[in-house]
């Protein structure tokens, strides 16, 4: 199906005594966003200093575009941005990008003015990079990224420190460049109502484990907020559902109906099926909220 | 004089540096561009020396377009895998419907005259299959060639009054009826007939398998036609995705719905130049197609 | 590696210490050319009085103020990316460590050499144009008296580099390289006042680094000269070793 682009397997990190990162196994399709999610200190930013090479692993190993070794080429194809954006402060947003261009050998100077459109910055272009506020230091950290045309983009927690309208502005540039040109991201962060916008692949990180990944599909059968119907008359119960005017319902199997539509009280229509006649055997609500699901998974992991 | 053999060696090695140079950069382009070639990628050529530039930014700019050629065959490929998807949806229709009157004719206790009627309506159906594969033949050529729409002058009103009676026994069985207002005058306009009786035809059946009660089709002239289909309807319509493939409203319960059939009408107006939509309020369900 | 030349040629230029290296050079030798006196920055080795050497000879011996001077180009290429942490921009892209290591390496002694071969040559044919030959010796003697510090200074650059990616810190590196020789003439000074060790001490003085240069500017062959020639070349590949190890080897953080 799809290529995996990078893979991990058993990759252990041990700063001393710490364990940062405990026999990961983890793996990312071409074309995937996946979020990566745990609280801080969990080992999200040791495990992307792992694959970006900034650190050597204790033990475990990763593959990156199939390959183990990790020639030049190989590392141009990833584009990063780990920990705080780092630049140079008397340097203008330009010049900065300007002095990376030339490092990395790109030829065409009008790639700069590209990439700082995509983040918004262009009108800080000739600003210097001190007089920056965080959310703009952040966009010129995506946009350092994204500069060699990288094929894998890893992101460590850019949303930090940008408004609503830049994470939404954000979020649309990264759907379309993984549409567009085939980018695959991995986006860490603590905050999983803002991944769920953007990823549709999600890993969880605790403690240095990887606890669980969910597609976006699972994650929201897991988590989708419903009702269960259980009774002996599922047709006589779906009319009186219909009759009180929701939609949104899906008759599972004999004895169960699942009812999915927002505004329904559990106790109204309990008693609404009573009271035409359905013989309730069970009424359970069902279904988690991202930000409990997440607490879930952490205190069952503990 | 060592002066000058001095300056005259350095001049030497420092010409012999720049020509192993250049030999290096050009060799690594060749490398990158081996590279680039066996992968799907979005990289680019880069200098490792800066010897070479302006050949490198033409090579990009060549890999780019390949690239997006690439991509717009990809998507063309897609394009045309879903018109066939359609098109034999089309086919079906009146195909099931024909066999479903044969069934009919087969059951001997109906009146002769009867079966003489059901006769005729299987042979119309087929005649409209014969149509629609002609037809079949004629998008995908224009598909794949890219060709625009064969324009020729007609009445959009005489187009309508033919697809409403395509339908009309289908209407008058479930006790219903499609009501058109149109200008009386003869509208001149340019189109292509076989698609504008496709898109009537899907909009009127979709209002005969959705919809209840009567169908009422609106035609003014301004500056542009705009055609409004009105009917009611039970059925909770999300304006939004239905012009969407394979959306349908049943998340419960099951009609053998395809999808398909706005989707098709909103494809050929759009390659007619037009632009359609939906407003739903107060179980009136509304159309609106501008052409 | 020529690609992270041409960067740091091109960020060298946007920082203020490249224009404070060119600036006092340059205004040192105007000084002199105008004043027809040598001078700079000594730490108390003996001056060259000798009048059988001309003015710009003598210029060059008292070349230990580039010492200071390079300390701008090495704390602009190697410290400023610690503490700004942009070395991770370029590690995590396409370049190893090694490489990396090696770039800043050779960019940085080739820059200083060739500024420090440029500016002396400069001052050569600046003083010789005004000053005439009263004041300016034969061009082979002059380069000879350049050509002997090259060593020595590309030692001094060498370890430069070396603390520099020991500390990364750039005001721990600026207090190191800055304060040693004063230590070392202090406690040479100090050692020289008790008897005991005044013997050992007169060594350590001859080794003091600005006497060094004085000394090959002025003699530019000879036992002590050689002696010099050998412990630069030590000097320079041990500390390039070092650096080596001590960058790939270490967590950067």
């Amino acid at each position: 199906m799809n290529e995996i682009i990078l893979s991990t397997k058993q990759l252990t990190k041990q700063y001393g005594s710490f364990t940062a990162l405990n026999e990961a196994d983890f793996s990312v399709c071409r074309g995937d966003i996946c979020g990566l999610i745990g609280r801080n200190g969990a080992g999200k930013t040791t495990l992307m200093k792992l694959v970006t090479g900034l650190t050597e692993p204790t033990s475990g190993s990763y593959q990156l575009f199939g390959k183990d070794s990790t020639n030049s080429f190989l590392k141009r194809r990833i584009g990063c941005l780990i920990e705080n954006p780092a630049f140079f402060g008397s340097m203008t947003a330009f010049q900065n990008l300007k002095f990376y261009c030339l490092q990395k050998g790109i030829t065409d100077m009008k790639k700069i003015d590209e990439v700082l459109e995509l983040v918004s910055l262009t009108d800080a272009r000739n600003k210097k990079f001190k007089t920056f506020s965080l959310g703009m230091k952040q966009r010129l950290g995506i946009a350092f990224a994204m500069l060699d045309d990288p094929d894998i983009v890893i992101l460590d927690e850019p949303i930090n420190g940008l408004d609503p309208i830049g994470i939404a502005e954000l979020r649309d540039t990264f759907r379309t460049l993984n549409r567009e040109r085939g980018m695959t991201f991995i986006i860490s962060s603590h905050i999983l109502s803002e991944l769920y916008a953007v990823a549709d692949h999600f890993v969880f990180i605790e403690k240095g484990r990887l606890i669980k990944s969910v597609t976006k599909q699972e994650l929201d059968l897991e988590c989708s907020r419903c009702i269960v119907v259980k009774c002996g008359d599922v047709k006589h119960a779906s009319t009186v559902i219909d009759s009180l005017g929701i939609t949104n319902y899906k008759v599972i199997d004999k004895s169960e109906l699942r009812i999915y539509e927002e505004g329904v009280s559990a106790k109204e229509l309990n008693k609404q099926l009573v009271t035409n006649g359905v013989e309730v055997e069970g009424l359970t609500e069902s279904g988690v909220s991202l930000e409990d699901y997440f607490k879930q998974l952490v205190s069952e992991n503990n | 004089m060592a002066a000058a053999l001095t300056i005259m060696t350095v001049s030497a090695l420092v010409l012999l540096a720049i020509c192993i140079v250049q030999r290096k950069e050009i060799n690594s382009i060749a490398r990158q561009l081996k590279q680039l070639k066996s992968i799907e990628t979005n990289a680019l050529v880069r200098s490792s020396s800066g010897t070479a530039d302006r050949l490198i930014n033409e090579i990009n700019a060549l890999l780019i377009e390949i690239r997006q050629s690439q991509v717009d065959y990809n998507r063309r490929n897609h394009e045309l895998e879903q018109m066939m998807t359609n098109i034999s949806h089309d086919l079906r229709t009146p195909l099931t419907s024909a066999m479903g009157y044969i069934g009919m004719v087969r059951t001997s206790d109906i009146p002769e005259q009867e079966k003489q009627r059901e006769l005729e309506i299987i042979e119309r159906r087929l005649v409209r299959l014969e149509e629609l594969i002609n037809s079949f033949f004629e998008f995908s050529k224009m598909i794949s060639r890219g060709e625009p729409p064969e324009l020729e002058e007609l009445d959009p009103t005489a187009v309508l009054e033919e697809a409403s009676v395509h339908y009309f026994d289908d209407y008058c069985a479930r006790n219903r009826s499609i009501s058109l207002d149109t200008p009386r005058k003869r509208i001149k306009y340019r189109s292509n007939r076989t698609m504008l009786m496709r898109i009537f035809d899907n909009l009127i059946g979709n209002a005969l398998k959705h919809g209840k009660g009567d169908l009422h089709i609106t035609l003014t002239e301004g500056e542009r036609l705009t055609f409004i289909f009105e009917n009611s309807t039970d059925e909770h319509i999300d304006t939004e995705r239905i012009f969407e493939e394979f959306y349908t409203t049943d998340i419960s319960r099951t009609k053998g719905n395809s999808g398909l059939g706005l989707a098709i009408a909103k494809q050929f107006t759009e390659l007619l130049g037009g632009s359609i939509s939906a407003e739903f309020e107060d179980e009136v369900f509304r159309i609106i197609l501008v052409l | 590696m020529i690609n992270m030349i041409k960067a740091e040629l091109y960020r060298m230029t946007k920082t203020k210490g490249f224009y404070l290296f060119w600036g006092v050079m340059l205004i040192s030798y105007l000084i002199t050319i105008i004043y027809k006196q040598e001078g700079g920055i000594s730490l108390g080795a003996p001056i060259v009085t000798d009048n059988s050497l001309k003015m710009d000879v003598r210029m060059v011996s008292w070349n230990f103020t580039y010492y200071y001077l390079f300390i701008i180009p090495v704390f602009t290429t190697v410290c400023s990316e610690f503490s700004n942490h942009t070395y991770k921009n370029t590690i995590s892209s396409a370049i190893s460590r090694k490489t990396y290591y090696f770039s800043k390496y050779f960019f940085i002694l080739v820059y200083t050499l060739l500024s420090f071969s440029l500016l002396n040559f400069a001052f050569y044919a600046a003083n010789r144009l005004v000053n005439g030959s009263e004041y300016s010796s034969s061009l082979g003697r002059f380069a000879k008296s350049v050509a002997v510090q090259l060593p020595v200074m590309a030692a001094i650059i060498s370890l430069f580099i070396f603390i520099a990616f020991a500390v990364k810190k750039g005001a721990v590196f600026n207090s190191v390289t800055i304060i040693s020789p004063i230590l070392y003439t202090t406690l040479g000074l100090v050692l020289y006042g008790i008897k005991d060790t005044k013997a050992f001490a007169e060594k350590m003085l001859t080794c003091e680094i600005s006497t060094i240069i004085m000394r090959v500017a002025k003699e530019t062959s000879g036992s002590f000269t050689a002696k010099c020639m050998a412990g630069s070349a030590l000097v320079i590949i041990l500390s390039a070793l070092f650096g080596y190890v001590i960058f790939t080897k270490r967590e950067i953080d």
